[in-house]
């Protein structure tokens, strides 16, 4: 049975049976019935429908917009542009914190990049508002564009991430390079990818006076709240933002978009309800993508394959008008032990949207670099991928020296490489055919991930019926928040799950944090768990306080909160039921609150990592180049794990996107138009069910007592790292050829001709 | 241009529309006739999230006009359940945790059950090595039959472990 | 989407009158392409005529030494028809390997070879067996039908009615799919009659076509290895975001000889 001791604070113990649980998904029959009621999904009485006009050219100025033909079309009721937009209360690209970033709301005629909002028609159906913006016609002004890294002048970024520095030196890395017996130096690039979550971008969006209703994905509530509060210059309380289900976010969703507000504009200057969801084709441009990387990096080693020296250098970009840089060189910092490593950045300005977070931010584009370097270095000396990589196992974190909160990353590597069979691997590339004469490879990558916290709060009641409520505005994005959550709730109150109501997804309750970085777990579990241990606290000491309980005078010994009842911890034969204590003070509930934080002190002292391996198979045609990944095994340590069944299905999405990283996606924009030329499905290829391979997830144990009071890291991004390394590198060991563009395209892979 | 008069049954129930005949059968359904359960994804035919089932075959919504579609039977998520009880489907994807965030989902669900429909009456598939013999459910023909339907959280493999346990008479 | 009249005829002859008296009208057939190409406005029809409501249209007929195909018919139904499965295996297989299974629900025999997509399945078929396209007024030998990217023989209201395909000695086709879209990235048909081989290539170049070295090649051998020194010239083929033409000139290579095995073994 699962025992949850607060570090701090309380002398209350809690049990409960449901932290640890492989539960199906609290909202698995809502999905599977589609009663499950996403964004696009409301309507309002009176509802209008609006739709975009976007910008065909990705840089320069709309001169005309045929305004009359769309207003003539049937069943248009206007068409919002620069001229007729409401006011709003804050300049769109004023940036005050780094968290705001720039939007596209029709401030002016100026055009930055291909797929902008330039005008929005709102009609009576979606066929004459779709029809409507079509008829606009556009004509525009145009200035040539830039796109690729070639284009515009590099500079060194002032940050990169949320707040990173752009350079970081350890130790001398050129005397390292000197001093190395076996160097490798190679540049590996990447593509731009889009996030392309299966449910666009939507918004219902009404307006009562300067009330607000809106329904809206968000992983980001709070932030959101805060943003449309100060665009539209109405309090807060005056907004209702609900958002009960998303259709993935992927870190397109963390931050309101700016379609979004042009929704809430297009209600305001109607006066109707109106709802605006994006087509997938306009999904390339306002809602952010990865930005593209070059990564050189430079590695020396001495006879025995210890590391002398990492240098890790990403080019990358952002767009003309904001700053996201791919904090890509930064994996480096914490994965190999070297007496020296070198991290830096430089960046151009390109005519596109802003990038943004994407699905491990950083760490999945910088880590198919590393571990393709390691992959190399490896194979320089001599020496197998996994015993190179043990070789320069880092004991402490190589950046910053400081020991890891907790580390099994040994224990991955023995369980993945066990699971795999990698002992059987032969050392040298294109060893092995299987019986339909298809190249097989293995490969192998480093996985890690940081342990993040945001600030959480949330509520906590219980009621004089035994029951209790937990309130937090989580986001369950299908990585399963709202199971999760609702398991450390249930233990946090020491109630059986079906006792508790969790309510989540709405602007209206406690701020839960952020759902990104892998940090929503741990960031809206621990508030819940705090505010579950000040209920019990509360209900405690009306009991120990309270001659007529069993449990008076208990204060001292403390009390165990388990199934409903609080028992005396040195003789559980003295309890009392939740209830019996609420019904003699009288009270028809009692709430608790509880916040969550990184802890400072620990944060200092400690370096906060998940961790893991990953080992892939691919075969590869080799008359045609074509790759298939076949069979891959993870094995992760990622502290307590919530709810297996969920966590496990966190590692295989991250895999499936680690294939896709090394193998298929790819956005590819015109250098002349700066368009992009493949904005949909049919041509931008994410995987399908015949693309994926037999997969394994080994949940490797791992405790961890300074990340947070339940010892949860994150499992959402972790699965991406890795992974794409692993087949990379398997793909060099079924063929010999070193590919270092991504996604690799089959014409590199070829036999040449004899 | 005119409306047309279009009757659409869907889930055994007769709906009288007056429609414009752009409207697509996804739209229909959703902003027609308020049935939301089907989604759309790409609006193109791409994505697999609008699939239903008509005349006992699965379709994109998203691709086909509702005027097309006078008198055909068309069955959406929301009418899988009998008798207020989970389709062995449903119940399979819950179980086996075949989806994440759940927007693909009613797609996903629509489209497996016709495949095992489409298997039971011996259709072979692109990956079926002879198609002159009767195909056995493997996982790959799972994969291959299904790789209409895109899924970005990627729940793929538990997806195919969903309809092999439907296929293989499981628990209800 | 431009706004448009529908009509469905219940005769070839209503249609036809629907056609004639309405010039900027199009055929609708399963919509696969049409239905995309309305919504992104690349067409502008004043009306369709939905030919879903002829079932004559619609059927599978093998004897006299052909498969006919009636237009309407899907690829859903070639593929799983057991007659084309046992006489013409290779046509039911290219029609299972048309996009993904909602598609070929929907899509039609007569849809695909009137739009002429470039990297469509069917061409490759038509072209390579030597098929005869039926319509309203006439026959058209393949090889005269399909005359250009999106452009074929037919006429302003001309209505595929049917396919006709010889059944051959062996057939076999092979193609290397888009891996999103299933498209043909390159695809090769192959196929030995009476007559000699014929062999008809989709997705590479800018409409299907034939290619006359590898057809005496394997007229005198029908063999993988007979073709293996025959290399396609690159500078007629397409590149694209999925392929160069110097990788689908290897390609069509690759799939000319796999489609001769596949002949060789059904």
């Amino acid at each position: 049975m699962p025992e949850i001791v607060l570090t701090q604070a309380s002398a209350h113990l809690r049990h409960g049976s449901n932290i640890g649980q492989p539960l199906t998904r609290r909202d698995g029959v809502l999905k599977v019935t589609g009663a499950a009621r996403f964004a696009a999904d409301n309507h309002p009485p009176g509802m209008l429908y609006a739709v975009l006009a976007v910008s065909s050219i990705a840089r320069g100025r709309v001169t005309f917009l045929d305004l009359q033909a769309a207003k003539a079309h049937p069943g248009v009721v206007e068409v919002m542009t620069p001229a007729n937009k409401p006011l709003l209360a804050e300049d769109p690209d004023a940036k005050t914190n780094p968290f705001i970033f720039r939007l596209d709301v029709l401030q002016n005629d100026h055009v930055r990049y291909a797929n902008q909002p330039i005008a929005v028609v709102i009609a009576e159906t979606l066929e004459a508002a779709t029809e409507g913006a079509t008829l606009l016609f556009p004509r525009y002004e145009t200035e040539a564009v830039r796109i690729g890294l070639e284009a515009g002048e590099s500079f060194i970024p002032p940050g990169v991430g949320i707040g990173n520095p752009a350079e970081t030196h350890q130790g001398d890395v050129e005397a390292g390079l000197a001093v190395a017996s076996r160097r490798i130096d190679a540049t590996y690039e990447t593509a731009a990818q889009y996030h392309n979550a299966m449910e666009p971008h939507a918004i219902v969006a009404a307006w009562d006076g300067d009330s607000l209703s809106i329904d809206m994905p968000s992983q980001g509530l709070a932030m959101a709240l805060g943003r449309v509060a100060g665009l539209f210059g109405i309090p807060p309380e005056s907004i209702h933002i609900r958002s009960p289900f998303l259709g993935g976010g992927f870190g397109s969703k963390g931050l309101i978009s700016g379609p979004q507000v042009l929704g809430i504009m297009a209600a305001r200057l109607v006066g109707r309800p109106v709802k605006l969801v994006l087509r997938r084709e306009q999904m390339f441009g306002p809602v952010g993508h990865r930005a593209p990387t070059r990564q050189t990096v430079r590695m020396g080693s001495d006879s025995d394959g210890a590391l002398t020296a990492i240098d890790h250098h990403t080019k990358t970009a952002s767009s003309t008008f904001d700053d996201f840089f791919e904090p890509a060189s930064d994996i480096s910092h914490t994965l190999y032990a070297s007496p020296a490593i070198s991290t830096s950045h430089e960046a151009v300005r390109l005519d596109t949207g802003t990038p943004l977070f994407m699905r491990a931010p950083g760490e999945a584009t910088g880590s198919i670099a590393l571990e393709s370097a390691i992959d190399e270095m490896a194979e320089a000396c001599g020496m197998d991928p996994l015993a190179f990589r043990l070789k320069n196992y880092a004991e402490v974190e190589p950046i910053s020296g400081k020991p890891f909160s907790s580390k099994a990353l040994r224990d991955c590597y023995a369980q993945g490489a066990e699971r795999f069979g990698w002992a059987r691997r032969p050392l040298a590339s294109r060893q092995m055919r299987d019986d339909a004469g298809l190249l097989v490879g293995w490969g192998m990558g480093t996985a890690t991930f940081p342990a993040l916290m945001f600030q959480g709060q949330a509520r906590a009641v219980v009621r004089n019926d035994g029951t209790g409520i937990v309130e937090t505005g989580a986001h369950d994005m299908g990585q399963g928040a709202s199971t999760a959550l609702a398991q450390i709730a249930a233990d946090g109150l020491g109630l059986d799950l079906d006792q508790v109501e969790f309510r989540s997804g709405t602007s209206d309750l406690p701020d839960a944090g952020i759902a990104g970085g892998s940090s929503h777990t741990a960031t809206a579990g621990m508030a819940i768990h705090s505010a579950g241990a000040d209920v019990i606290a509360r209900l405690a000491d009306l009991a120990t306080g309270d001659e007529r309980s069993p449990l008076f005078g208990a204060g001292n010994a403390g009390v165990i909160a388990r199934r409903g009842r609080l028992f005396r911890r040195d003789d559980e034969s003295r309890s009392e039921s939740y209830a019996e204590i609420l019904a003699r003070a009288g009270l028809a509930e009692i709430e608790g609150r509880g916040n969550s934080a990184a802890d400072p002190a620990a944060q200092s002292s400690y370096a906060m990592h998940a961790h893991g391996a990953v080992f892939a198979e691919v075969k590869i045609d080799p008359e045609l180049g074509q790759i298939r990944a076949t069979r891959l095994v993870g094995a992760f340590a990622a502290g307590r794990v919530i709810n297996p069944r969920l966590v496990r299905s966190q590692y295989y999405g991250g895999m499936i996107w680690g294939i896709s990283f090394a193998l298929h996606e790819h956005a590819v924009m015109d250098p002349r138009s700066g368009r992009p030329m493949n904005p949909n499905l049919g041509e931008y290829h994410v995987p399908v069910n015949a693309d994926v391979p037999s997969l394994e997830a080994i949940l490797v144990e791992e405790h961890d007592s300074y990340v947070n009071a339940l010892g949860i890291k994150g499992v959402g991004e972790i699965g991406i790292t890795g992974t794409a390394g692993a087949v990379a590198n398997a793909v060099w060991h079924a063929t010999g050829i070193r590919i270092r563009q991504f996604p690799i395209t089959l014409d590199r892979l070829i036999e040449p001709t004899p | 241009m005119h409306n047309e008069n279009v009757a659409l049954t869907v889930n055994g129930r007769r709906h009288a529309l007056d429609l414009d005949p752009r409207v697509t059968l996804l739209d229909a359904l959703r902003e027609n006739l308020g049935m939301t359960g089907t989604k759309k994804g790409c609006d193109q035919g791409q994505c697999g999230a609008c699939t239903v089932i008509v005349n006992g075959q699965r379709i994109n919504s998203c691709l086909t006009l509702a005027v097309m579609h006078a008198g055909d039977e068309i069955t959406t998520i929301e009418g899988l359940e009998e008798d207020g009880n989970l389709h062995p489907m449903q119940a399979a994807f819950v179980r086996h945790d075949g989806l994440q965030c759940g927007y693909c989902t009613p797609g996903q669900i629509c489209s497996a059950v016709a495949l095992l429909a489409e298997h039971k009456a011996g259709w072979p598939s692109y990956a079926t090595a002879d198609v002159a013999t009767a195909p056995v459910l493997t996982d790959g023909e799972i994969a291959e039959r299904m790789s209409g339907n895109v899924c970005r959280c990627s729940a793929y493999s538990n997806i195919v472990s969903a309809i092999r346990d439907v296929a293989e008479g499981g628990r209800i | 989407m431009y706004a448009f009249d529908y009509h469905k005829p219940r005769s070839l002859a209503e249609a036809t009158a629907l056609l004639n008296a309405n010039p900027e009208a199009r055929l609708l057939a399963g919509g696969m392409t049409l239905i995309p190409t309305l919504k992104q406005r690349l067409a502008s029809p004043s009306d369709l005529v939905d030919l879903g409501g002829l079932p004559d249209l619609a059927g599978i007929f093998v004897g006299d030494g052909e498969v006919r195909i009636g237009a309407m018919t899907t690829h859903a139904t070639v593929a799983h028809s057991a007659e084309v499965r046992a006489a013409l295996p290779a046509l039911a297989a290219l029609a299972e390997g048309i996009g993904d299974p909602q598609v070929r629900h929907r899509g039609t025999i007569g849809g695909s070879i009137s739009n002429a997509d470039p990297a469509a399945d069917y061409p490759a078929g038509v072209v390579g067996l030597g098929a005869t396209v039926v319509t309203d007024r006439r026959e058209i030998a393949a090889d005269n039908f399909f005359t250009g990217m999106f452009e074929t023989a037919l006429e302003p209201g001309e209505i595929v009615r049917q396919v006709r395909f010889p059944i051959p000695e062996a057939a076999g086709y092979a193609k290397f799919p888009n891996p999103a879209s299933r498209y043909a990235v390159a695809g090769v048909f192959v196929a030995r009659a009476a007559g000699g081989v014929r062999v008809a290539v989709t997705g590479a170049g800018p409409s299907v076509f034939r290619v006359p070295e590898m057809e005496a090649a394997l007229t005198a051998s029908f063999t993988p290895e007979a073709i293996a020194s025959v290399l396609v010239d690159a500078d007629d083929l397409n590149t694209d975001l999925h392929a160069t033409a110097a990788y689908r000139a290897h390609l069509v290579g690759v799939m000319a000889a796999r489609a001769v095995t596949s002949a060789l073994e059904s």
